[in-house]
């Protein structure tokens, strides 16, 4: 049993209750920048104890959010009261697991796990940042040939570690085929 | 203590906006001058006063190397009111009240005198009020921050300028928890809390409110409106990169999140070539230079000021 998302939890992070993964990861993400050691806009403003303190805040607030949404994902059989009503309010984080379906999504979603923003992934595989994002939405008409695209895609599952790229890669490539009406 | 609280001041009083922010050299000055260029423009009337006793240069900024009235002669009671003091400028609608010629223990003025210049500065005939300063968080800087309706923090993007702008927000948040009633019950509770923390005081608001609200709820809740109606700004001036484009914003969250009050971030002004020419030419680069990237930011700046 992972432990209960706390009411302020999501005050922590400066995310609405029940706002979704990526935004829960963006908030998260920018906080911990924020209040980082290096950081010029929080210089001096806390003691070494009181940061560590404050980024041990974020992240336990960060954890148990992330922590409820994979629970949630894993997907229990016995559906009780309880468990609808935290289904309900965490709608947003579910993971996709629909990799043939929405590969675009599937690679989305594993990105944010990551931590990784697009900036950052376009610095690994020198990708074009739009092209990641057209990727991950599925927007067909803004990505070249398939040949490349399949490149790409192997190459942004390869840098997530993700366990199945060459599968992902395979089903993004068959879904743009089929909706662009290539042969 | 002083008791003319911003609350006080009514509707015909002109608008004060102080502008401090701890370190010297960020740039206090030229932003007084300049702000008061682009109200003055607007056809508002201003007046930017020196209150930088000690350290006063405004009147050159402007092109007066000997003002032949300053505040000197008003705390000397050489003259009976600040409006005998007020000077015109090369701008029109743009007057000064200088610091010049101010001997270093009038930067220190006594508590009457200094009652006597706050309660003048809100009788003052203008639509405006700028404040320009002095370094340090002494207790007549903070005095003026606080009777203002906005204080506006200048931070240049360096560790030392934004630690002194943080002693400030901290200081000045201790000064305005001092002039809040109910007083004697506020620094009882605050005693008693330095005295659990072992002689050290809570560090952030949040936690200062937490403390005194289980000791006093009634001292707590004051301390709470003290908290949300501390009128602060930052404003980043010479930017150079996208980083400091987002300091002031940064600035804002981590007091807003850690700290626990508001500090809103009213802007950034870029490194223009511009206004140190426009110091040694002695004057205002927003009256020469209207366009140029510096008075064009302090136009965006001076409209998204509000101050109640």
């Amino acid at each position: 049993m992972v432990e209960p998302i706390q009411r302020e939890d999501w005050e922590v992070l400066g995310v609405e209750p029940g706002a979704n993964l990526e935004k829960v990861h963006r908030a998260y993400h920018t906080r911990r920048n924020l209040f980082a050691t290096g950081s010029l806009a929080t210089y001096s403003l806390l003691g070494t104890t009181e940061r560590e303190e404050f980024l041990g805040r974020i992240d336990e607030a960060f954890m148990r959010i992330s922590n409820a949404a994979a629970d949630l994902n894993a997907a229990s059989s016995e559906e009780t009261e309880e468990q609808l009503r935290m289904d309900r309010a965490l709608a947003g984080l579910r993971t996709p697991t629909d990799l043939v379906g929405d590969p675009g999504a599937y690679l989305h979603h594993h990105r944010l796990v990551s931590g990784l923003t697009l900036e950052q992934v376009s610095v690994e595989t020198k990708i074009r940042p739009n092209l990641i994002a057209a990727i991950e939405k599925e927007e067909w008409h803004k990505l070249p040939a398939s040949v490349f695209v399949r490149g790409f895609v192997l190459q942004i599952a390869r840098l997530l570690r993700m366990d199945e790229p060459e599968q992902l890669a395979a089903a993004f490539v068959e879904k743009m085929r089929i909706e662009r009406g290539e042969d | 203590m002083i008791d003319i609280s911003n609350d006080s001041l009514d509707k015909d009083s002109p608008r004060i906006w102080a502008i401090g922010g701890g370190k010297g050299g960020v740039g206090k000055s030229v932003l007084a001058a300049n702000l008061g260029v682009v109200l003055a423009k607007r056809r508002q009337r201003v007046i930017v006063v020196d209150a930088d006793l000690g350290g006063a240069n405004l009147h050159t900024l402007f092109g007066m190397p000997d003002p032949e009235l300053t505040l000197s002669d008003y705390i000397d009671r050489r003259v009976a009111s600040l409006d005998e003091i007020i000077l015109g400028t090369s701008i029109p609608g743009l007057h000064l009240v200088s610091g010049a010629h101010a001997l270093l223990e009038m930067a220190n003025p006594k508590h009457g005198q200094k009652r006597r210049i706050l309660r003048h500065l809100q009788e003052l005939e203008a639509d405006h009020v700028i404040l320009d300063l002095g370094a340090g968080t002494g207790i007549n800087v903070l005095d003026f921050f606080l009777v203002s309706h906005r204080g506006i923090l200048v931070v240049v993007p360096e560790p030392t300028s934004v630690e002194n702008a943080y002693h400030f927000i901290n200081a000045a948040f201790a000064r305005k928890l001092k002039q809040t009633e109910p007083r004697k019950k506020i620094a009882a509770a605050l005693e008693q809390i330095t005295a659990a923390h072992g002689g050290k005081r809570s560090k952030s608001a949040r936690d200062l409110v937490a403390d005194i609200m289980v000791i006093d709820p009634e001292a707590g809740a004051a301390v709470l409106a003290a908290a949300a109606t501390f009128a602060a700004s930052i404003v980043v001036n010479r930017a150079t990169s996208a980083s400091h484009d987002r300091l002031a914003a940064e600035m804002s969250m981590a007091c807003r999140e850690y700290y626990g009050i508001g500090v809103e971030a009213l802007g950034t002004l870029p490194t223009d070539p511009l206004v140190a020419r426009s110091v040694i030419d002695r004057e205002p680069v927003a009256a020469i230079h209207p366009d140029c990237p510096f008075a064009t930011a302090v136009r965006r700046m001076a409209s998204g000021l509000k101050g109640d």
